[in-house]
């Protein structure tokens, strides 16, 4: 070995030399390449990655390694406006796409299959006219059949009329495989319906009930004296129609079957935000934040009932008196959305006497800690305890995390799903069909929205 | 980002490539892939003035400065700069200021960006150099805030805002916040503070705003027992003078409520209430009283005292022009009629000497130039600048401000599901 010292240069080309036969020899080693050492395009097959990888929803990945699936990557997405319906043999994201230069916004969707398969988009509802100077629409969409989806749409005004819009239409899915076949919608009817003006849209709730279909719709209403609220409840058969024909034609009025007046005192500028149905009647749990319920019975000579709940509590069952609902854990700093939280989830009961009163909510247990946004998720089970998922306390959580929720036992993490994302998560969807969980996310920045997806076998 | 090798390279931002080859030449040794990467990196790629987007810590090549989110080759200063793509600015909320360095200043509202909400300071140089922006005042949380910003003295912005509760909390808030303007130096802080019930919503009415005088003057929508208008007066410290209080014409809803506040050369002051429907009303601050204006065609952008400026379409909405009526609806002066198809949005005119300053001014349908119209007291009009557009997004609004010989416009347009805000700087011409 010679004793002449190196030059800085010379070590450097040395090193150089090194890394530079090391790369041609590259065949000769055993590089680490890491979990997910590339990007890859499914379509070049054996070819798309290195020998003992696979392309796994655009990743290369270890085999069986569960890759969330990318079903879009847009600019910007309210959490609200990603929704995940159950459909036979799989699930369908649905999600709004805005085109506020064209001030017409589409309702766009993808199949998911049971092995984690996207399906090519869909448009359910195109060229929505929306206002741009005006919030983004809300909707609502619920399967009626394996193809056959109700989509309603509450809406700022496009026109100079001040009044909110409320669109209702039916959507036939092409059948699953022939996506390119595009959906087609039909526009079932159009109102214009009460508000107080800006801001003051409800998002709508469709719920399925063995005789048609409900919807909700919370109208605000001003007089020279009073700021009030009323929830209206529209009766659809199959085909998206009214059962009923209106008693009132107008938006001067109530034109829907059934107006309600709620939340005296309380904010009325809110939508409907989830439906429970029990045997004779429906629970419509109205806004997130300062939530309440109104159980509406089938028969107008039921019993009405109505009660606030605690702030940002997450109504998740209902049986004919009562309310089941998850309180998530408490939030620290401002109390602000994206502030951390601490301490335990619970899980509460709220009885509702004969006379339609609520008496004093009962705890059930103790829940893991979770945050109120994203929003968890409750699945209700036939025979076997429900399912809640939440990616748990963190904004930016590695995991979605499901638990099996039994109040007698306890809560149970039963399945976690990793995000490979550190980025704030904005929403969570999940929903169960035949021995598979479904769940989308949305993976939220200051200038792009992802949403993923991914596909377990039911825990 | 590839390194021009147009201009010297700083050793340590060569490539590694360059720098193995540097390394290899001593020992003797030469290599075909490092020679044909000699090759390339003996070309002079001619990378234009404007030829790529910043990174995004704000690094460019040598040769080249990061201003307003674009590579810029030195020596070089563009007329238009594009400084911020947000979710979305409402039309109300771009305030244009003198700036005490020279040039102009903008605060705009950036309401809806996860995570950026805020207002936002932006610095105009004559020459068009944009700096910024600087974040003034954060707005926590996932819900828009409505603001009117206002200069309290050179040192400070008067801003109120309008916000939702949070989450926890019950009533609507308005905090006149006083904060610093570029970088005076001033602490930020909250002047006046007064809350009010919360009905709901998506996001709070707009606020209008001025300063008259040792006043500062807002006024804001309430939802209400069936909605009304409040105007508060305050001194610059925050104490309150007065208020009063207009209730609602059955057309204008409360929660559409948006209120816009002009003050003319005279000090008068006019109110604009109304979403797509709106109203106008005279304000006498020291009666405390308010008469709303009969209603005229078109869209009031500016009040005068004694008479209002309009945006008014012809039936087939196909021309428009601005016109000048008085109060009683008789029409004073008019500018040429310009292409319209229902798009343009100029919101609002802001004051300029004894007239107005309005923008776009479209020469075509496409706003190809984002042009700049004067409308005098004396219903005189007038092109007084304009700063070519890049691209064919849509445009959503413009503000424009005109000082020292120059007129500075900024404008927002749609980016897919983002907005882009430009400034542009123009010659100041033919001001009647």
């Amino acid at each position: 070995m010679s004793a002449r010292a190196f030059s800085p240069t010379q070590r450097m080309a040395r090193l150089a030399l090194g890394a530079l036969a090391s790369s041609l020899a590259l065949s000769a080693c055993e590089p680490e390449l890491g979990e997910l050492p590339a990007t890859c395009d499914a379509s070049a097959g054996a070819e798309a990655c290195p020998e003992g990888y696979e392309c796994i929803q655009g990743v290369c990945a270890a085999p069986g390694t569960a890759i969330p699936a990318t079903l879009a990557t847009l600019q910007y997405l309210r959490g609200v406006d990603l929704r995940l319906v159950p459909l036979e043999g799989g699930a369908l994201a649905v999600w709004q796409v805005y085109d506020y230069d064209l001030e017409e916004h589409d309702f766009v969707a993808v199949r998911l299959d049971a092995s984690g398969g996207v399906s090519a988009q869909l448009t359910l509802v195109g060229a929505y006219p929306s206002n741009a100077n005006y919030l983004e629409p809300y909707f609502d969409v619920l399967a009626t059949g394996p193809t056959n989806l109700h989509l309603s749409i509450g809406a700022a005004p496009f026109d100079d009329d001040p009044e909110s819009r409320l669109d209702h239409y039916t959507v036939s899915l092409p059948p699953a495989g022939r996506e390119a076949e595009g959906a087609t919608s039909e526009q079932r009817w159009s109102l214009r319906l009460r508000t107080l003006g800006y801001g003051a849209v409800s998002r709508p709730r469709l719920q399925l009930r063995a005789d048609g279909v409900e919807l909700a719709y919370f109208e605000s209403l001003v007089s020279d004296l009073e700021t009030l609220g009323e929830l209206s409840v529209f009766q659809l058969d199959a085909a998206g129609e009214r059962k009923a024909a209106p008693t009132c034609t107008s938006p001067e009025c109530c034109q829907a079957d059934t107006c309600t007046p709620a939340r005296a005192g309380s904010t009325v500028a809110i939508g409907v935000v989830d439906s429970f149905r029990v045997a004779d009647s429906t629970y419509w749990v109205l806004d997130e934040t300062r939530p309440s319920f109104l159980r509406q019975p089938d028969e107008p000579t039921g019993v009405y009932a109505e009660g606030a709940l605690p702030r940002l509590a997450v109504p998740v069952a209902a049986e004919a008196s009562a309310l089941v609902y998850v309180q998530p854990s408490a939030r620290a700093g401002e109390g602000l959305a994206t502030d951390p939280v601490s301490g335990n989830a619970t899980l509460w009961r709220l009885p509702i006497d004969a006379a339609g009163t609520p008496g004093a909510a009962q705890a059930l247990g103790e829940l893991p800690s979770m945050r109120d946004t994203p929003r968890p998720v409750w699945i209700a089970r036939e025979g076997k305890p429900a399912l809640l998922v939440t990616p748990g306390t963190e904004l930016a959580a590695p995991t979605i995390r499901v638990y099996a929720i039994d109040p007698g036992a306890g809560a149970t993490l039963v399945a976690e799903v990793e995000r490979y994302s550190s980025v704030p998560v904005a929403a969570v969807q999940a929903t169960l069909v035949a021995g598979k969980l479904y769940l989308a996310w949305v993976d939220e920045q200051t200038d792009s929205a992802t949403i993923r997806a991914a596909v377990i076998d039911e825990p | 980002m590839k390194l021009s090798s147009r201009v010297p390279v700083e050793p340590s931002k060569r490539s590694p490539l360059l720098r193995l080859e540097r390394a290899l030449a001593p020992l003797g040794l030469g290599l075909y892939s490092v020679g044909a990467l000699y090759a390339i990196a003996a070309c002079s790629p001619e990378l234009g003035e404007q030829p790529f987007a910043c990174d995004a810590a704000g690094i460019c090549p040598d040769g080249y400065r990061c201003e307003a989110t674009v590579c810029v080759a030195e020596g070089v200063q563009p007329t238009v700069s594009r400084p911020m793509r947000i979710s979305y600015i409402n039309r109300s909320e771009m305030y244009w200021f003198p700036s005490p360095k020279g040039g102009a200043t903008l605060v705009v509202n950036d309401g809806f960006s996860p995570g950026a909400r805020g207002l936002f300071e932006l610095h105009v140089s004559p020459e068009g150099a944009v700096t910024g922006p600087t974040k003034l005042l954060d707005f926590p949380g996932d819900k828009a805030v409505s603001s009117v910003v206002l200069a309290l003295d050179d040192g400070r912005y008067g801003a109120v805002t309008m916000s939702f509760p949070k989450d926890l909390d019950e009533d609507l808030e308005v905090l006149l916040h006083a904060l610093p303007r570029e970088g005076s130096g001033v602490t930020p802080s909250v002047l006046h503070r007064e809350t009010h019930p919360y009905f709901g919503g998506y996001e709070p009415a707009y606020l209008g705003g001025a300063v008259v005088g040792e006043e500062l003057v807002y006024a804001f929508a309430e939802a209400d027992a069936g909605g009304s208008i409040g105007v508060v007066r305050l001194r610059k410290d925050g104490s309150v003078v007065g208020e009063q209080r207009i209730d609602l014409p059955p057309e204008i809803l409360p929660l559409s409520a948006d209120c816009l506040m002009w003050r003319a050369a005279d000090a008068s002051l006019t109110l604009r209430v109304g979403l797509t429907e709106q109203r106008v009303y005279t304000l006498d601050l020291g009666a405390g009283t308010s008469e709303m204006v009969d209603p005229a065609p078109g869209t009031p952008l500016f009040g005068f005292g004694r008479s209002i400026a309009y945006l008014e379409a012809d039936e087939a909405a196909e021309q428009a022009s601005y016109v000048l009526r008085g109060l009683d609806g008789a029409l004073i002066g008019s500018s040429p009629p310009f292409p319209f198809d229902g798009s343009i949005e100029p919101y609002t005119a802001v004051p300029y000497g004894a007239g107005a300053l309005i923008a776009p001014l479209p020469s075509d349908l496409e706003l190809s130039t984002i042009d700049v119209g004067y409308l005098g007291p004396d219903g005189s009009f007038a092109k007084i600048g304009g700063v070519p557009r890049q691209g064919g997004d849509a445009v959503y609004t413009a503000r424009a401000f005109a000082a020292e010989g120059k007129v500075y416009v900024a404008w927002t347009s749609f980016h897919e599901q983002l907005m882009d805000l430009w400034i542009g700087v123009s010659p100041l011409t033919g001001v009647p």
